[in-house]
């Protein structure tokens, strides 16, 4: 019998260790780092075959590679395993040498890998590491969760070999096999991010860039997203020679759920708002809709209005933060919620409220990042904070109404990171026949840049929010 | 997980102390939880008291709402006690006062059970 010198537990193990380094780098692929696992410790242990398993969610073990000592790949499909040896392993939870002369004839001639011959069989179950040392003291006798289990064939017996550095390898594939699986996991999340960002994408090339042009009306509008996509949605529509649909929507939650209920919610609108009826019946035609179509736990507040060319608005507030009117006296009105929002009851009722309009009025319809923009005293904007913005304003133009929402807001928040979208739809009635003492500009496109240095896409925009209804969210920032 | 859930029993009334946030995510699912494990339970009486709740977001009150209608169909009734000024702000605009039956403290909670069964009777 040949005498095997094995050298020194740690310059074995560093040096297997380097080699995993080296090729984790160049090779950061979970399998390939696998690969490299079991070849080391064929080598280590003189071994003629390895075979490493992954543990799976359902706790069931998987092969994963299985390598001869050529470093050539076995098929996987072909691979047997030493059942009876593997349960005594695991159910120790320590490594295990299985020879011949230990386990007489039926286990260990089950020709683990099916070659003839072969009959020693090393199994070293591979632990998660525990997140600090003194964790193994605090929780003695519970058991780490088994992320893999090497296993090592070979025809003659594992004479001279250091459990202590095997021990050591373990401790460091465990490490390999962690990293490998959290790199998998990283690239992973940037491919969702990836398709999350495609998504906004879409969502903004769906959205008008204009808004209609009238002379009795002129309309302008803006979005901060907090994120790629979202649940925020404005849009107008002309429905008539005479009158004008306007939509703001808060969608429940955020991501792409609530993108794309948002969507949803937009088009129905439109569609639905087109048949030539009263707010109050679109705005149920709507929930009873979404009702039958949307998840259990969703829902949408939302403020609809029909604006007649005479000035005369009809609107269903739906559990939407209230829309404000900015009187020429400096008076600003507020037209509050009496509704229930949509897509929560089937059966609910919706009412209109009913309000004139009188020349050079500014209606403001908002969502409710606006009065929940905080400062970094942790201070609200408020809608009383908004109100006197209204009442203060100098302008004469949709155009420097919504600037002055943007910067007024801004101003307030110091800076402060945004935390959550905001829309806002700015309407100044200019009267029939024109008779507005204002000076008349076409409502130009406005860009306004997130927090992330993104533009946005400007009105009739759908945008990702998450309806803050109490403190403690993070404050607005264009 | 920012939401912590303690149970008790008070002649035959669930009350549920809540504390921490009811966001999106896993606060929100271990809510809605909760509340489909006590009405598999059979608990028809269930008061939620929400006065250490300081956050709840647009997916909290959608989840509150449908823990509410989940009571309905089992025919069970859920009240909140402790309602603060801007938790009800909410429940106002969103006209889920209407709806949901409020309570400024925890006994006054569980009192009007009781007047309910002897307005019943």
């Amino acid at each position: 019998m040949t005498l095997i010198m094995v050298p020194p537990p740690e310059t074995q193990v560093e040096h297997h260790l380097g080699v995993l380094a080296r090729t984790g780098v160049a090779r950061p692929a979970l399998e390939d780092a696998l690969t490299t696992i079991v070849d080391a410790a064929i080598e280590l242990t003189h071994a003629q075959q390895g075979v490493l398993l992954l543990a799976k969610s359902s706790g069931n073990l998987e092969v994963t590679v299985a390598r001869d000592a050529q470093r050539v790949s076995l098929p996987l499909h072909q691979v047997q395993i030493s059942s009876g040896v593997l349960s005594r392993a695991m159910g120790s939870r320590r490594e295990l040498i299985v020879t011949e002369a230990e386990e007489g004839s039926s286990t260990a001639r089950q020709a683990s890998i099916g070659a003839p011959g072969l009959h020693t069989i090393l199994v070293i179950p591979v632990d998660k590491l525990p997140l600090a040392e003194s964790l193994d003291a605090t929780v003695a006798g519970r058991q780490s969760e088994l992320l893999a289990v090497l296993y090592l064939d070979s025809c003659w017996p594992f004479f001279h070999l250091d459990r202590e550095a095997l021990r050591m390898l373990a401790r460091k594939v465990a490490i390999v096999v962690e990293n490998a699986a959290l790199f998998a996991a990283l690239c992973e999340k940037a491919r969702l991010d990836h398709e999350v960002e495609i998504t906004g994408q879409i969502q903004r090339q769906m959205q008008p860039v204009q808004f209609p042009r009238v002379p009795e009306l002129e309309i302008t509008g803006f979005t901060v997203e907090c994120h790629a996509v979202g649940g925020d949605c404005l849009d107008v529509v002309k429905l008539s020679d005479r009158c004008h649909g306007l939509l703001v929507g808060d969608i429940a939650g955020k991501g792409i759920p609530a993108s794309l209920l948002a969507s949803l919610l937009q088009g129905l609108f439109v569609t639905i708002g087109a048949l030539d009826l009263p707010p109050e019946e679109v705005v149920s035609r709507v929930n009873r809709y979404l009702c039958e179509r949307s998840p259990e736990d969703w829902y949408a507040t939302l403020f609809y209005a029909i604006l007649d060319s005479s000035g005369r608005l009809d609107y269903v507030n739906a559990g939407h933060v209230p829309a404000l009117i900015r009187r020429c006296s400096g008076k600003v009105e507020s037209l509050e919620s009496s509704n229930f929002p949509v897509g929560m009851f089937s059966d609910a009722q919706y009412t209109r409220g009913t309000t004139q309009i009188e020349v050079d009025n500014f209606l403001l319809i908002y969502t409710d990042g606006i009065p929940e923009a905080k400062n970094r005293r942790s201070e609200f904007f408020g809608e009383a904070g908004l109100r006197r913005l209204l009442q203060e304003f100098p302008g004469q133009t949709v155009d420097d109404l919504a600037e002055a929402v943007r910067a007024g807001v801004r101003a307030f928040t110091e800076g402060a990171p945004q935390s959550d979208d905001i829309a806002v739809l700015a309407v100044h009635y200019r009267g029939v026949g024109n008779l507005s003492t204002t000076s008349v500009r076409p409502a130009r496109a406005m860009r306004a840049s997130n927090a992330l240095g993104r533009s946005a896409p400007l009105v009739g925009r759908i945008h990702p929010t998450k309806r803050k209804l109490l403190k403690g969210d993070r404050p607005w920032h264009s | 997980m920012a939401l912590i859930m303690t149970e008790q029993e008070l002649n035959g009334i669930t009350v549920v102390d809540m504390k921490g946030e009811i966001v999106l995510g896993e606060e929100s699912n271990a809510f809605r939880d909760k509340i489909k494990e006590l009405l598999m339970a059979g608990k028809k009486k269930i008061v939620l008291n929400v006065a250490n709740v300081n956050y709840i977001d647009s997916t909290g009150v959608g989840v509150l709402v449908a823990c509410f209608n989940s009571a309905r169909s089992h025919d069970a009734a859920l009240k909140l006690a402790n309602v603060w000024s801007r938790f009800r702000e909410v429940l106002q605009m969103t006209r889920l006062l209407t709806v949901f039956d409020t309570y400024d403290s925890e006994s006054a909670a569980i009192q009007s059970f009781a007047k309910s069964l002897r307005v019943a009777g």
